[in-house]
């Protein structure tokens, strides 16, 4: 892999807090990250692991009650995370940054036509006028391949299917030409045929287009065929990250392995599939060492003691954890691990999105 | 303008009243020549060629507004008959047959019982409620309205369209449609206003508690709100009442509290007295609304297009919270017909909200059922609106049943 390749978003340090009920939680805990331009860089995690209210960040959309206690998100020349009014974010939101979310059955306004939904963004962000708006309303449908959009601009939401209206979604993240697409699980609510459709869509626009991709999913099976690099969330931190090749082939942090070890597809017939025992950690409260101790049967002493530092496995392949120290005992993978890179490396390398037909929902471990 | 003249054009003679029947019986036969052409067009029976005319009357919006109005018909019918039978279990001959000293007992019996047989309370239930429903269906019919007492011959009267009976206690309400139309537009005089001011407040009081929640407006208006619930009407309104009647004193005449139905400022009064309800109830309605609005998904997708948050309030959100409020809106302008009857016992407004309340102390059953039958064809059409308002204001609502 390039190893010096231009930055676009830069992460220090970040933590993030919320107060619920009088209770501070630390869900985010000091993340350090650089994603670059043009990469697809998916964040992965059970539910809870705080992946998405990490890129909530970027974009100014944390819940009333969450607030950045320190570090810095470096985008284009400017620290987003000192920004505190409205005002700042309404030339990044949707214009440089733009987010897709999970349910597109709920994402589009129901009472008003495709068209103006649309055309809104064009017109507030790209100045255009009524016409040319409309006129490039329906060139983007085109574009995410919506049969008929001269007809179908002006259609109401609850008259497409639920991939049609994720294509429509699509459509106006990228109106504005975005540098970011921040994609928040966007196939999770659809079916499996219509969730490969969207995705090759995702690639083709951004192989065009060459945004960033932010690619936020608990499903194993699509990072396997859609990212370039990919990063493990666990307890608001990134415990694992690398290129897909370095998390599938050589995971190094117990927690990945769990997570891998739970893909439905490797059990074997007959066979119980593996789950990770226990529950997420609680963000109240300070946690003490690693994160994932309790839950981790690697676990050594001083797990429950001290956090791991980020140790170097290669220039692109880094991790959390105190096994990779040199005074570690040497611990081996699970064995269902090291058939992974036999069982999937012909498929993820060769053909990836094809495979997505065939995967189902992978890695929701936790429940 | 007479009302009464318009909506029941008594004939004066012979000749008007005969051309009078033609058209309507003209009229009639049109309309339901009408009613089956478009039921035929519309199960593509005739006229299948498709031009501008035949898309007009197979317009979802159209047909089903048609068959709402049938369905209405139904309800109203419905309505009449329980009224009907509600009313027959009082013992009307002694309210309609006052003792009268000037009769013999059997003059005073073929009085009564001619009488009794004018305003249809003779024979069977059954007949008796065939003679009301031919009285008040709009079609052009003769009937007896005063019976001369001593020689109980009837002095007839044409209508042209619907009768609703006459008063049987007050002489000064000869024919209760007439008295309904001259009451009803002093109560829809003060009562329009008083919807105006309920909209013009209740509205953005609603938009602005639901967008600072839990801030000072909403706090101050969800206070408003409790307290407007909780303390009985009658009291604030005596309250604000005697507010007014306060500035009179102070010789602040910008309020006059006689009602009068030709002076717009007399009207306010009243109007003002019975908004401050109905301003909590649309506050808490919108607030409602907006706030489940506020939280649905397509408002953190505008947020995330970049829109500013006055620009998602106003556009996405009210739009969206505006649909079930949109029924509530056309009742709210019919119910401001009916008046109340304490604000117009307060102000002593000759109103309509007082006529059901009057008729019943005076036992004066006809009224009553007049009244009633009246209020239903309203409320039923006021639905009608509704139901249509809405169906606009969504398009995910679909015309075509099933």
């Amino acid at each position: 892999m390039e190893t010096k390749r231009e930055v676009e978003i830069s992460v220090k340090n970040l933590s993030v807090g919320f107060i619920s009920h009088g209770n501070k939680m630390h869900v985010i805990r000091d993340i350090t990250m650089d994603i670059y331009k043009g990469e697809t860089f998916a964040i992965v995690g059970e539910s809870g692991s705080g992946k998405s209210v990490f890129t909530k960040t970027f974009t100014g959309m944390l819940e009333e009650n969450g607030f950045i206690s320190s570090g810095e998100i470096l985008f284009q020349g400017q620290d987003l995370a000192k920004f505190k009014t409205n005002k700042e974010w309404l030339p990044i939101r949707g214009k440089k940054i733009a987010t897709i979310f999970q349910d597109p059955m709920t994402s589009l306004n129901p009472l008003f036509r495709i068209g103006r939904q649309i055309e809104e963004v064009l017109r507030l962000h790209r100045g255009m006028n009524k016409k040319e708006a409309k006129a490039e309303a329906i060139e983007l449908l085109r574009r995410v391949k919506i049969p008929n959009p001269e007809k179908r601009v002006h259609d109401f939401p609850f008259m497409y299917s639920g991939g049609m209206r994720q294509r429509v979604v699509i459509a106006i993240a990228l109106a504005c030409k975005p540098d970011v697409l921040i994609c928040d699980e966007p196939t999770t609510a659809l079916d499996v045929t219509v969730q490969s459709q969207i995705l090759s869509l995702i690639r083709d626009l951004q192989k065009e287009e060459h945004f960033t991709t932010i690619f936020i999913t608990h499903d194993l099976g699509v990072v396997a065929g859609i990212a370039d690099r990919v990063a493990v969330m666990y307890g608001g931190q990134i415990i694992e990250y690398g290129t897909v090749e370095d998390i599938y082939y050589h995971p190094a942090h117990p927690y990945t392995w769990a997570l891998l070890s739970s893909l439905p597809q490797l059990a074997e017939d007959g066979s119980d599939l593996t789950y990770i025992h226990g529950n997420p950690p609680s963000f109240i409260g300070e946690i003490d060492g690693d994160a994932f101790a309790p839950r981790n049967k690697y676990a050594m002493k001083i797990d429950f003691i001290k956090e791991a530092p980020m140790f170097k496995i290669s220039d692109s392949h880094y991790a959390k954890t105190w096994l990779l120290d040199p005074r570690a005992p040497k611990v081996k993978p699970p064995r269902i691990i090291q058939n992974l890179s036999n069982k999937i490396a012909a498929t993820i390398v060769k053909d990836p999105i094809n495979t997505q037909n065939e995967e189902t929902k992978a890695g929701d471990s936790h429940d | 303008m007479d009302f009464t003249k318009l909506l029941t054009f008594m004939a004066e003679d012979a000749t008007d009243y005969q051309t009078q029947i033609i058209i309507s019986y003209i009229v009639i036969a049109f309309l339901v020549l009408a009613i089956i052409f478009i039921v035929l067009v519309n199960h593509n029976l005739i006229l299948k060629k498709d031009t501008k005319f035949r898309r007009f009357l197979t317009h979802p919006l159209f047909y089903y507004s048609l068959k709402r109005i049938g369905s209405a018909c139904v309800s109203i019918f419905l309505a009449l008959a329980i009224t009907f039978c509600l009313i027959r279990m009082q013992d009307l001959r002694s309210v309609y047959c006052p003792a009268n000293d000037h009769l013999t007992a059997e003059q005073f019996e073929r009085w009564c019982d001619a009488k009794m047989r004018s305003i249809g309370l003779s024979g069977s239930l059954i007949e008796q409620f065939l003679t009301y429903f031919y009285n008040i269906l709009p079609i052009p019919k003769e009937i007896c309205t005063s019976i001369n007492e001593l020689t109980a011959e009837c002095a007839q009267t044409r209508f042209f369209t619907m009768y609703l009976g006459s008063s049987a206690r007050d002489d000064t309400i000869p024919f209760i449609a007439e008295a309904i139309f001259t009451k009803l537009p002093n109560s829809f005089r003060w009562g329009a206003i008083d919807i105006a001011i309920q909209l013009i407040i209740g509205y953005p009081l609603g938009i602005f508690m639901a967008k600072y929640q839990d801030r000072l407006v909403d706090k101050i208006g969800k206070t408003y709100i409790i307290l407007i619930d909780a303390i009985p009407g009658l009291l604030y309104f005596y309250l604000i009442f005697s507010f007014f009647q306060q500035l009179l004193i102070w010789n602040i005449n910008i309020f006059p509290m006689r009602f009068d139905p030709d002076d717009f400022s007399s009207w306010l009064a009243p109007a003002i007295t019975s908004s401050f309800a109905g301003i909590a109830g649309i506050a808490y309605w919108v607030r409602r609304y907006m706030l489940n609005e506020i939280n649905s998904d397509y408002v953190k997708f505008a947020r995330a297009k970049g829109l500013s948050e006055n620009r998602i309030m106003f556009t996405h959100v009210l739009r969206n919270a505006i649909v079930p409020l949109s029924r509530s809106l056309s009742t709210a302008f019919i119910s401001c017909l009916f008046g109340s009857y304490f604000i117009e016992a307060l102000f002593s407004i000759d109103g309509f909200g007082g006529m059901l309340m009057n008729a019943v102390q005076t036992k004066d059953f006809m009224i009553v059922q007049g009244v009633v039958v009246f209020s239903a064809i309203l409320s039923v059409i006021s639905y009608l609106i509704a139901d249509i308002a809405m169906a606009i204001a969504d398009p995910r609502i679909s015309f075509e049943a099933q």
